[in-house]
């Protein structure tokens, strides 16, 4: 099987009001696939489609090789899922919800989703209600994790998680990824995307915008370099006609320039070679201006 | 307990069902209790007599001769009234929150996450309902049978069996519309409107035909009538109507199933 999700066509109307549109999404197997936008680009709408909790309004789902609407009940059993807008059983405690839905689920989870528990740093005996945002949201990963499910669907997972917190439930998604399994992560957070996803979507105004890999937005990300020489520029630039140089910028009587490269820096730093550098500062490649040349792309206005 | 829908559905009652049980059960004790005085009292015959009768008739008395047998006073207060509403508020809350209440929450996309179906939530959502409604039932029918001798009642043990699983009955009904109503759109507010405005509607057609004749041909559509005029409390079992009540019950719970089956999940 090489898709663990693949949409076609697949469209979704409120009423009048747009969810999303001709959405053709596929997810591989053994994949992290990021899913970024903006709130309200129809990012939820998704999620909860292919988990037939909504229905489209035309095109087609299927998650693990099957339908999502006449198969829901199969999917369902090798899915783990986390909803976007959280709510829970106030009444119960930690432990009542994960053997209710271990029970619910047919098999023993009570011991992985301790483990997950204690990776999360959560203290399942307590009441849902006594929870913070932040330990409800972790108790909704215990029971989404807890049963290694072949597919996770984590809408904005990280939500009031804090950062030593966010750091090993990236480790988790790494072992899912290792084991084989697949994850769809929906995020409005560009870093989060870049660190644990092999590939994203771009959803924007319910359309997809684009899907690219990682490692290709990496490739193709801007990198911001800064060179401050020892005697001034004159009258030329020497970065103007070198290769991949997008802009630059002398500054400072000339003592400084900037240069924004995509792609390899190779041809800069050569290019600068002949002058004496006192210092060379270099601004990561952002996969937000990579992200910000598709946005720029499309209208604003819905 | 935690291991079902049904079981969760009983779970979240657990604490509320003991003071169900305690109000069903001081209700019932204070009813009969009150007897020995009604009917030593002719000032109170009096009175009672000189209230209009669609005001008697509403508290399922219109017949003041009936009302002063020991199974028209218990039946008016207890089947007619007071006792019956309990059960059904009881009911409408099930009921509405099996699916409308869990939408509202916004705890069903959790729900739904595991393999369960949605037909499963709404029928052993029912079922759990059906059995809490039955342990109210039953609390009236312990008291009522403990107590009888003591007060004189002399209410027979098939009168108050038969008048027990009608009230039961008649709540579960009203239970499954709320049920039904949730199925059907997933809002609790409507579910409770509606179900609620059934409720009233059905009482007072009862209540009121009984001195209005025009009202006669309303008053078949009310539950209310259907549980009420064979006097069970007097009568003994009325099958007819007893099937009919769970015939409409079962209808509503299938319409909750295709409600909800067919419908986008509420947020």
């Amino acid at each position: 099987m090489d898709a663990v999700i693949r949409t076609t066509g697949l469209t979704k109307y409120y009423g009048e009001t747009r969810g999303v549109e001709s959405l053709d999404l596929e997810v591989r197997s053994g994949e992290v696939f990021g899913f970024i936008g903006p709130n309200g680009a129809g990012k939820t709408t998704t999620l909860r489609l292919l988990l037939d909790l909504i229905r489209p309004t035309r095109g087609r789902i299927e998650v693990l090789g099957q339908d999502a609407r006449t198969a829901s009940l199969a999917i369902r059993r090798r899915v783990g899922y986390l909803p976007g807008e959280l709510a829970m059983f106030a009444t119960m405690t930690g432990y009542d919800l994960v053997r209710f839905f271990g029970a619910l689920r047919g098999r023993d989870t009570a011991r992985a989703a301790g483990n997950v528990a204690e990776r999360l740093d959560l203290d399942l005996s307590r009441r849902i209600k006594d929870y913070s945002s932040g330990n409800r949201q972790k108790l909704a990963l215990v029971q989404a994790f807890m049963h290694d499910p072949e597919l996770l669907i984590l809408d904005e997972p990280t939500n009031a998680l804090d950062p030593l917190i966010q750091q090993e439930f990236y480790r988790m998604l790494d072992e899912v990824r290792d084991d084989g399994h697949s994850v769809f992560i929906s995020s409005h957070v560009l870093p989060e995307v870049e660190r644990v996803a092999d590939r994203v979507g771009i959803i924007r105004h319910g359309t997809l915008v684009a899907v690219e890999s990682i490692a290709d937005l990496k490739a193709r990300a801007l990198r911001r370099i800064e060179f401050r020489f020892a005697a001034p520029l004159t009258d030329v630039n020497p970065f103007t006609q070198v290769p991949g140089v997008k802009s630059t910028a002398i500054l400072d009587d000339g003592l400084v320039a900037q240069v924004v490269v995509e792609g390899p820096v190779d041809a800069v730093l050569k290019a600068a070679a002949g002058r004496e550098v006192v210092s060379l500062v270099s601004h990561d490649g952002d996969l937000e201006e990579a992200f910000l040349s598709y946005y720029q792309a499309v209208p604003d206005a819905p | 307990m935690l291991r079902s829908v049904f079981g969760k559905t009983i779970w979240e009652r657990r604490i509320g069902l003991v003071w169900w049980v305690l109000g069903i059960a001081a209700l019932a004790m204070l009813t009969v209790a009150f007897w020995p005085t009604l009917r030593d009292q002719p000032d109170l015959t009096e009175f009672l007599e000189s209230l209009p009768p669609g005001l008697l008739a509403l508290f399922g008395g219109a017949d003041i001769d009936v009302l002063f047998t020991p199974a028209g006073f218990v039946s008016s207060r207890l089947y007619a009234s007071i006792g019956p509403i309990m059960l059904i508020v009881f009911a409408i809350s099930i009921g509405t929150r099996v699916v409308a209440g869990e939408e509202d929450r916004g705890t069903m996309d959790l729900l739904l996450a595991q393999p369960v179906t949605r037909t499963r939530i709404v029928i052993e959502g029912a079922a759990a309902m059906v059995v809490l409604v039955a342990v109210l039932a039953a609390t009236l029918l312990a008291v009522l049978l403990a107590t009888n001798p003591a007060f004189d009642l002399e209410l027979t043990v098939t009168a108050v069996l038969a008048a027990n699983v009608g009230v039961m009955l008649l709540a579960v009904l009203h239970g499954a519309l709320a049920l039904a109503v949730g199925g059907l759109t997933g809002n609790r507010a409507v579910t409770l409107g509606v179900a609620t405005a059934v409720v009233v509607f059905g009482w007072f057609i009862n209540g009121l035909a009984e001195v209005v004749d025009q009202l006669k041909p309303a008053q078949r559509v009310s539950p209310f009538h259907w549980f009420l005029q064979g006097s069970p409390l007097t009568n003994g079992f009325d099958w007819p109507a007893n099937v009919l009540m769970a015939l409409v019950a079962t209808g509503l719970v299938a319409i909750a199933v295709w409600g909800f089956n067919r419908r986008d999940v509420a947020t």
